[in-house]
C-alpha cells in the first residue's frame, strides 16, 4: 500500500535576510506514514516537528530532498481536498461565529449549501459547541478555540488528518475527548498524523511514533515496542506492611537487584482528574460542557 | 465532543468532495475569500474612524473661504471629490497593507491555504474583497457628496444655479493674435502647435485674438451653445483671472456669467474686452447632382403629386411638355434617365431662386433659428444658393442629402480696449459649450470616482504586492510613498527638466573650442545622480496625476470618453503587473 505521507531526505534550512542559513530545522527526514495509521511526531520544541508538518502541506518549501503527500506534491492543490489540518494556535477568524466559520471553510471546498449546513451543524455537535455556535469567535476560550480550529479540520472529511499539538493548552478532559475522536476517526479508517511534546498524549493514541531532536529523526516504531524497557521489573502489592518491605529488599538484595523505588502506585495525574470529573457530573454531560 | 461519533457523520461521497478544480469552482473559492475580506475590512477601525473623518472633512467644505457664492461652491465641489480620494487611498492602503501580513502573523492564512485553495486564487480573492469595500465607499460616499452638492446648491442660490450641469466641449483648432497693423493671420498659430501658454493683448499692439470652431452643419450648434473664456486681465483695478460666459447663437449675444470685480466686461461694447462672433457656412457647392438624390423614383412622385407646398412650388416651374411627362410617369424603377436630368435642372435652376422662400412654404419645418437669421439677412448671389440648398434639405430631409463637408467657421474673438491693461489668453481659452446633458453632473462626477477607483486599485495592487513579503507598516509607508510621489509625476518630470538644462548651462564655459569645468564644483555629479533617480523613480512610479479630473468637473464639461478609456487601461495595464509580482511574491513566500 502506498505510503500517505513520505519523506525522501527532507531538509530544511532557515535563512536568514540575506540568504545565509542560519539553522537547520530539520535533516535528511526519511519517513512513511501508512494508511490508517495514527502517526505521532514527539519531540520537544524546536525539534522539527511544526517545520516537517508544513513541508507536507506546502506551506514551506525544502532545502533539498522531497516531501509527497497522498502520493503527490505538496503544492498540489488537488491533494487538499483530501487533507484536513489544525495548526498550533490558529485563531481563525474572529469577528464569525462558529456557524459562519465552518461555513466559510466548507465554501472553500465548494461543497453544497446542504452539505455545508449538515455538515456544520454534526461538526459543532461533535466538538460540542452547538449551544455556543453564534458566539464570535473573539469571545471563545482557548479551549474553545482549539475544538473549533478542530472541527473545521474535518469539514471535508479528509482521509488524512494532520494536527499540531492537538491537546496543547487544552483541559484534561478536553484533551481526553480528543484522544477519543482520534482513536474514532482511525476506526474510519483514517491516517492521523499528530505532533506533541506531551508523552501522554502520544502514548494514548498513537499506532507508531517517531521522535525528532533537533531536526533529526531519532527514533521511529510502535509506542510498545519503544516504551518497553527490558531490565526493569514493576511489582504492584496491596497491604504492605513496613517489616514485610524490609523482607521485601532483602529478598530482591539477595538475587542480586536493587530496589530502586518503593512508593504507593499512582494513577496518573489526568485519570485521577477525569474520574473525579465524571462523578460529580454523575454521567449526565458526556460533551465538554461549553455554553 | 462524545455527544456524536465521528461513525455517525455523514460520509461525504466523491463527489461533493474531489471534483477537478475547474473555473467555476475557482470563482467560488474566490468569491467566499472575497466576502471574508470584505467583512474583515468593514469591522476594522481603521476603516469607521477613516469613514466618519471623511464625512467630517467633506462637511466642512461649508467653512472655507471664498469671495463669492459661485467660487465658494466650485471650492466646496473640489474639495470634497480630493477628499473623497484621499480617503479612498487611506483605506485602500491601511486594508491592502494589513490584510495578508495579519492573516499570516494570526496564522489564519494556514487554514485557508491547506485547503484546496491555490494562493493565486487567495490573492484574487482579497482583491475582490478590498474592491467591494472600495467600490461601497466610493458609491456611498458619491452618492452622500452629489445630495451635498445639490443641497448645497440649492441654499446657495435659490432658485438653482448652472453650476451642477455638464456639456460637451468643443476646442478650438485655429487660435491667433492679431497685430493691429499687420495682416491678418500675420501672427496665427495653429492650435497644438508650439506657441506661448500666455499670449498678451496690450493696447494698441496685438490687441485682437481670435478663437475658430469648424464645423460642417449649423445645427451642430444649437440655440444655447455658450462660449466660455478665460482669461487674465491686468488693468487699472488690478489683475486677476476672470471666467466670461457668454451665450450667443441666439438672436443677441446674451453675457451669462461675468465675476463681479470686473462689470464693465461687455460683450460687443468698447469697455474692457468685446466680443465679435461671426459664423460662416459654406458647403463646397452648393449645386446638387444625381448621387445628392437618394431615390429619384420617390422623389419624382412626391413631385407629381404635389401636396407638400414646395413640391407644389417646384413643380409649377416645369415647362408644360416636361411636366406632362412627369405626370405620365408611374413609379417605375429605374425612372427614364430624361426625367432625372430635368428634375437634377430643376432643383439646381431652384438654388438661384430668390423667391424660393416664403413664409407660408416653410410652413411647418423645422427650421432652426439660426437658418432663421440667415434668411432675414437676405443673402445674394452665392450666398443665396447656399442658403436655398440648405431650405431644400430642409425640404426634403428624406430625398436630398445633406450638403458635403462644409467650411463653416464660427470666430470667437477679443477686442483688447484697455488702455492701461492687458489680456492674457491662450488657446485654450474659449471653448465652445453644447447644451447640458440630462444628470450630466452626476455622470461626470460618478465618472471621476471611477476613475479614482482605479487609481485606488494601483495603490491597492502595489501596496498588496509590498505586503506579501514586507509587514504591515513597511507596506504602508511604501504604499503612501507611491502614491506621494505618483501624485507628484508631473512636478518631477518638470523638475527634472529644470535639472537638465542646469546640467547643460552648467557644464562649464566653453573656451577656445574646450569645456572648462570648475574642478570645485561637485554639484554637477550631484545633480547627475539626482537626475538617474528621478528617472528612474518616475519609470516605476505610476503617474497617478492622470487620473484627476476635476478641472472638467469643475468646468462643467463632460469627461471625454477616451479620457475614460485611456486612463482606464493604463490603470488596468499597471494592476495586471502589479497583482502578477504579488502573485509570484505570495507563491514564493515561505509561511514559517
Amino acid at each position: 500500500m502506498e505510503a500517505v505521507i513520505r519523506a525522501v531526505d527532507l531538509t530544511k534550512d532557515f535563512t536568514d535576510f540575506w540568504g545565509r542559513p542560519k539553522n537547520r530545522a530539520l535533516d535528511r527526514l526519511n519517513l512513511e506514514v501508512h494508511p490508517g495509521e495514527v502517526f505521532g511526531l514527539l519531540g520537544p520544541n524546536g525539534s522539527g516537528k511544526t517545520t516537517s508538518m508544513k513541508l507536507f502541506l506546502g506551506l514551506l518549501y525544502p532545502s533539498s530532498g522531497h516531501a509527497f503527500i497522498l502520493g503527490r506534491d505538496p503544492t498540489d492543490i488537488d491533494a487538499k481536498q483530501h487533507i484536513g489540518f489544525l495548526p498550533e494556535e490558529s485563531y481563525l477568524y474572529r469577528f464569525l461565529n462558529a456557524e459562519e466559520t465552518l461555513d466559510f471553510y466548507g465554501r472553500l471546498f465548494n461543497l453544497p449549501r446542504k452539505v455545508r449546513q449538515r455538515r456544520t451543524e454534526e461538526l459543532l455537535r461533535l466538538v460540542g459547541l452547538y449551544d455556543v455556535r453564534k458566539r464570535r469567535l473573539r469571545e471563545y476560550s482557548k479551549g474553545m478555540a482549539r475544538r473549533i480550529g478542530f472541527a473545521q479540520a474535518l469539514i471535508n472529511d479528509p482521509q488524512l488528518v494532520i494536527l499540531d499539538e492537538p491537546t496543547s493548552g487544552l483541559d484534561p478532559i478536553v484533551s481526553r475527548q480528543l484522544k477519543d475522536l482520534i482513536a474514532d476517526l482511525r476506526q474510519r479508517g483514517k491516517t492521523i498524523l499528530m505532533s506533541s511534546h506531551l508523552l501522554a498524549d502520544i502514548e494514548d493514541v498513537c499506532d507508531r511514533i517517531a521522535i525528532l531532536h533537533l531536526g533529526i529523526l531519532r527514533k521511529v516504531g510502535t509506542v510498545k515496542e519503544l516504551l518497553k524497557v527490558a531490565e526493569l521489573q514493576q511489582i504492584t502489592v496491596k497491604n504492605l506492611s513496613p517489616e514485610a518491605k524490609a523482607e521485601l529488599e532483602q529478598v530482591v538484595a539477595r538475587a542480586g537487584a536493587t530496589v530502586t523505588s518503593i512508593e504507593n502506585p499512582s494513577e496518573t495525574l489526568e485519570n485521577l482528574f477525569l474520574k473525579t470529573i465524571r462523578e460529580s457530573q454523575g454521567g449526565q454531560r458526556q460533551d465538554l460542557g461549553a455554553r | 465532543m462524545a455527544s456524536v461519533k465521528t461513525s455517525e457523520l455523514a460520509r461525504f461521497a466523491d463527489d461533493v468532495v474531489g471534483r477537478p478544480n475547474f473555473l467555476g469552482s475557482a470563482l467560488g473559492k474566490i468569491w467566499a475569500i472575497a466576502t471574508l475580506t470584505f467583512r474583515e475590512s468593514v469591522r476594522k477601525k481603521v476603516f469607521v474612524v477613516l469613514l466618519l473623518f471623511a464625512i467630517v472633512v467633506i462637511s466642512s467644505s461649508v467653512s472655507l473661504p471664498a469671495t463669492d457664492a459661485r467660487s465658494q461652491f466650485k471650492v466646496m465641489e473640489s474639495w470634497c471629490l480630493r477628499s473623497i480620494t484621499f480617503f479612498g487611498v487611506l483605506i485602500a492602503l491601511f486594508l491592502s497593507a494589513t490584510s495578508i501580513p495579519d492573516d499570516i502573523e494570526e496564522r489564519k492564512i494556514f487554514t485557508v491555504v491547506t485547503k484546496p485553495v491555490s494562493r493565486a486564487q487567495y490573492l484574487l480573492g482579497k482583491l475582490l474583497g478590498f474592491s467591494l469595500v472600495l467600490a461601497t465607499f466610493l458609491v456611498g460616499m458619491g452618492t452622500l457628496s452629489v445630495g451635498y452638492l445639490r443641497w448645497m446648491d440649492r441654499s446657495l442660490f435659490p432658485g438653482g444655479s448652472e453650476l451642477l450641469l455638464a456639456r460637451d466641449v468643443r476646442e478650438p483648432t485655429w487660435f491667433e493674435v492679431l497685430h493691429k497693423a499687420s495682416t491678418p493671420g500675420a501672427l496665427g498659430f495653429r492650435v497644438g502647435e508650439g506657441l506661448p501658454d500666455v499670449c498678451w493683448l496690450r493696447y494698441a499692439r496685438e490687441n485682437q485674438a481670435r478663437w475658430s470652431f469648424p464645423f460642417t452643419d449649423l445645427d451642430s450648434f444649437p440655440d444655447d451653445t455658450e462660449a466660455e473664456i478665460t482669461m487674465a486681465v491686468e488693468g487699472p483695478y488690478g489683475s486677476s483671472v476672470n471666467t466670461i460666459v457668454v451665450q450667443f447663437l441666439g438672436p443677441d449675444p446674451k453675457l451669462i456669467y461675468a465675476p463681479e470685480p470686473y462689470p464693465q466686461v461687455r460683450y460687443n461694447r468698447p469697455t474692457v474686452v468685446s466680443f465679435d462672433i461671426r459664423r460662416l457656412m459654406r458647403a463646397t457647392t452648393p449645386a446638387i447632382d444625381l448621387s445628392e438624390l437618394k431615390r429619384p423614383s420617390r422623389f419624382l412622385l412626391r413631385l407629381k403629386e404635389g401636396r407638400e407646398p414646395v413640391a407644389r412650388f417646384l413643380a409649377d416651374t416645369l415647362p408644360p411638355e416636361w411636366r406632362s411627362e412627369l405626370d405620365a410617369y408611374g413609379g417605375a424603377e429605374p425612372p427614364p434617365p430624361t426625367l432625372t436630368n430635368t428634375v437634377l435642372l430643376l432643383l439646381n435652376y431652384a438654388l438661384e431662386r430668390p423667391d424660393l422662400y416664403e413664409p407660408a412654404r416653410f410652413d411647418g419645418l423645422p427650421l432652426s433659428a439660426s437658418t432663421r437669421q440667415w434668411i432675414a439677412a437676405k443673402p445674394q448671389k452665392e450666398d443665396l444658393a447656399y442658403l436655398n440648398r440648405r431650405l431644400l434639405e430642409k425640404a426634403f430631409p428624406e430625398d436630398l442629402e445633406r450638403s458635403r463637408p462644409a467650411i463653416g467657421v464660427l470666430d470667437v474673438v477679443i477686442n483688447q480696449r484697455v488702455p492701461q491693461g492687458s489680456i492674457g489668453v491662450s488657446r485654450t481659452s474659449v471653448v465652445l459649450r453644447e447644451a447640458p446633458v440630462p444628470f450630466g453632473f452626476e455622470r461626470n462626477f460618478f465618472v471621476s470616482l471611477l476613475l479614482s477607483f482605479a487609481q485606488f486599485y494601483i495603490v491597492l495592487s502595489l501596496t498588496l504586492f509590498f505586503s506579501a513579503r514586507l509587514s504591515g507598516p513597511v507596506s504602508i509607508f511604501l504604499g503612501f510613498f507611491v502614491y506621494l510621489t505618483g501624485s507628484m509625476a508631473d512636478f518631477l518630470r518638470s523638475s527634472l527638466t529644470v535639472v537638465q538644462s542646469t546640467i547643460q548651462a552648467g557644464g562649464g564655459v566653453a573656451e577656445g573650442g574646450h569645456v572648462h569645468h570648475d574642478p570645485d564644483d561637485i554639484s554637477l555629479p550631484l545633480l547627475k545622480v539626482s537626475q538617474f533617480v528621478v528617472e528612474l523613480v518616475l519609470k516605476a512610479i505610476p503617474d497617478l496625476g492622470r487620473f484627476d479630473v476635476s478641472e472638467p468637473l469643475l468646468r462643467g464639461t463632460l469627461i471625454p470618453f477616451e479620457r475614460i478609456t485611456g486612463e482606464l487601461s493604463y490603470a488596468a495595464l499597471y494592476c495586471t503587473v502589479a497583482i502578477a509580482a504579488g502573485w509570484a511574491a505570495v507563491n514564493s513566500r515561505e509561511l514559517k
